[in-house]
């Protein structure tokens, strides 16, 4: 289990290590941007390299970035005149309601609509099953969520067609949660549409393979019911797999949530992103970057860690 | 050579009962049709940059597909942006395979210490969140059309090597490749003509499915506002339409569609192409 854990220690090093050199190879001197159109002496600007530590080799540079990043200190945003980290932080839960909300909701859909289709493999539902996740595959999310407000917020007018709640108006504590929860459903859609089969082509697979094997035949030959068969005895066993195979989705599954922010103006992290890209914060962009990178790995580990604990077939420190 | 071309005629007759995989070519080859004819009858069409003072027009038989804000023609975009698209995409999977192709025979068959160093490489790209370190690399270095395809195929790489390695360790043990080795072929040749044959056809199937990833990649990218404005790609066109969406639903319908049609027939495609090139699967499907 520790050297799972270890594992984790190259990889950290390295994105921060990738990080820094894209800003060392950028086209650009970040001191003449910092300065902007006005110009200035050169002896100033020798002053700004001096106070910025731009003038020190790459190397001593590189480690005084990473013991910054250890310490939380992902940078300063240009525009938001504020640490980099905090923004995230300020941002992260409206981005995890989205995201939490589209995950639970395509994970019922998805783990059922998998496997209902691995019962019958090649029957029809498994069928229709493979072209719906084809058709859900090649829709840009962002797309899907243009034609839902299309539909739903400028056609139909259901639905607001972006925001997280209300603006303009003074709201109390119960309005404010109604507002949340008329402004939540087109971007879950977009996102769930996106996710969903995902999940129940993985899950698809794992039941193809758990429905194979001899302990199925066994709870079969003990008489349970079919329903019993494939949802306690099956599901519970592929379930796992499907976990671990989601973990390593998650980097598209955060992309995914960044265009969708984008588009129904969610102010989370992605739409953090898009207009940091707008304002052309560096700084904000590469702290989103960094922080990402290691939230996936975090999360991708603390599963394996889980995995080995509620399954204690696998050991961690064997699987290469 | 004579293996390859075999195994593609074989490919090309079985591929003809394989209904929805027709489907998919016939739509990918008339989007790509429609979208080169501007070069051979420009005078049909308007220039995709002609700014004129009919904004926001809806479809009509003047505008077949409406116009936009600055009063451009979105039909005449839309033939433009398929060009650009599927461009990128074609180029991106194709230089992510040919770099996939060599990492993967070069690791698989060399063995050793690069192939360590390449496949712990492949491993990390695998962790990274792609779409977020395209992001970030093509905001840091511009939205220039050489950038994104070029960091489209450092992203997609190791798949295609991962799978071309396993192909080569499997038939480097086999006896062909003894027979060819005692008949003192030296390794370049029999790896050039004797084993990158037989593994073309995976890396090829790989290499259509990440067509359509490439083009869904760079959408994404345009959308977020990386995208080249001297080459408006259907991504780039659907962030000029975002803003608006409530006036101009035309903007945004066309050019996404175009992307679902071509991602779509790319997958329908990858997925016949699979099929025929892995007979386990066909019969249990029949």
């Amino acid at each position: 289990m520790l050297l799972r854990v270890l594992q984790f220690v190259p990889l950290f090093f390295m994105i921060l290590i990738v990080t820094y050199s894209m800003i060392l190879v950028a086209p650009g001197d970040p001191v003449l941007y910092l300065v902007g159109s006005y110009g200035a002496s050169e002896e100033y600007l020798n002053m700004m390299r001096q106070s910025l530590g731009l003038n020190r080799p790459w190397y001593e540079q590189l480690l005084g970035y990473m013991s910054r990043v250890i310490q939380g200190d992902l940078g300063y945003s240009l525009y938001f005149r504020q640490p980099v980290f905090s923004i995230i932080v300020q941002r992260l839960p409206v981005t995890m309601l989205l995201v939490t909300v589209a995950f639970v909701f395509s994970s019922i859909i998805g783990i059922i609509l998998g496997v209902e289709a691995a019962r019958r493999p090649f029957g029809l539902l498994d069928k229709m099953f493979t072209s719906f996740s084809v058709i859900g595959h090649s829709i840009p999310v962002f797309w899907t969520g243009m034609l839902l407000i299309l539909v739903f917020a400028v056609m139909l007018r259901w639905f607001p067609p972006g925001g997280v709640v209300d603006i303009g108006r003074d709201l109390n504590g119960f309005e404010y949660v109604v507002s949340i929860f008329r402004h939540l459903p087109l971007p879950t859609i977009a996102l769930a549409s996106y996710l969903t089969p995902l999940i129940a082509r993985i899950t698809r697979t794992s039941m193809l393979e758990t429905l194979r094997q001899d302990f199925i035949t066994t709870a079969r030959m003990k008489g349970l019911s079919e329903r019993d068969v494939v949802y306690k005895h099956g599901l519970r066993n592929a379930l796992l797999p499907v976990l671990t195979a989601l973990s390593l989705q998650l980097g598209q599954l955060i992309a995914g949530a960044t265009l969708t922010e984008t588009v129904f103006s969610w102010p989370g992290l992605g739409r953090l992103t898009f207009d940091s890209i707008t304002r052309r914060d560096w700084p904000l962009i590469l702290g989103i970057f960094v922080f990402v990178s290691i939230g996936v790995m975090a999360i991708s580990l603390i599963t394996d860690l889980l995995y080995a604990y509620v399954d204690p077939r696998i050991e961690i420190s064997r699987k290469s | 050579m004579r293996a390859f071309l075999q195994s593609l005629r074989d490919f090309l007759r079985r591929i003809r009962h394989n209904r929805l995989g027709v489907g998919g070519v016939v739509i990918l080859l008339t989007i790509t049709l429609v979208s080169m004819l501007p070069n051979f009858v420009p005078s049909l069409f308007r220039k995709p940059w002609a700014v004129s003072r009919n904004s926001l027009f809806p479809p009509s038989a003047q505008y077949p597909m409406g116009t936009d804000d600055l009063g451009r023609d979105v039909f005449s975009r839309f033939i433009y942006g398929a060009q650009v698209t599927l461009f990128i995409g074609l180029a991106g999977a194709f230089l992510s395979t040919l770099l996939g192709i060599f990492a993967g025979a070069y690791a698989g068959y060399y063995g050793g210490i690069m192939d360590a160093v390449l496949m712990r490489l492949a491993d990390m790209l695998w962790i990274m969140p792609t779409f977020f370190v395209g992001l970030v690399v093509v905001a840091m270095f511009g939205p220039s059309l050489n950038n994104v395809i070029l960091i489209i195929s450092l992203l997609f790489w190791p798949s295609t090597a991962r799978l071309v390695r396993a192909e080569m360790l499997s038939l480097r043990e086999r006896k062909f490749v003894d027979a060819v080795r005692l008949l003192g072929m030296s390794k370049m040749r029999i790896v050039f003509r004797e084993l990158l044959p037989n593994v073309m056809p995976v890396a090829i199937a790989n290499g259509t499915l990440q067509i359509a990833a490439a083009i869904l990649l760079e959408s994404g990218l345009s959308f977020l506002g990386l995208g080249d404005p001297s080459r408006p790609t259907w991504g780039y066109q659907l962030s000029e339409a975002r803003p608006f969406l409530q006036e101009a639903w035309w903007m945004a319908l066309f050019p996404g569609l175009g992307i679902f049609l071509t991602t779509f027939s790319i997958h329908v495609i990858g997925d016949a192409v699979n099929d025929i090139l892995n007979p386990r699967l066909r019969s249990s499907r029949k």
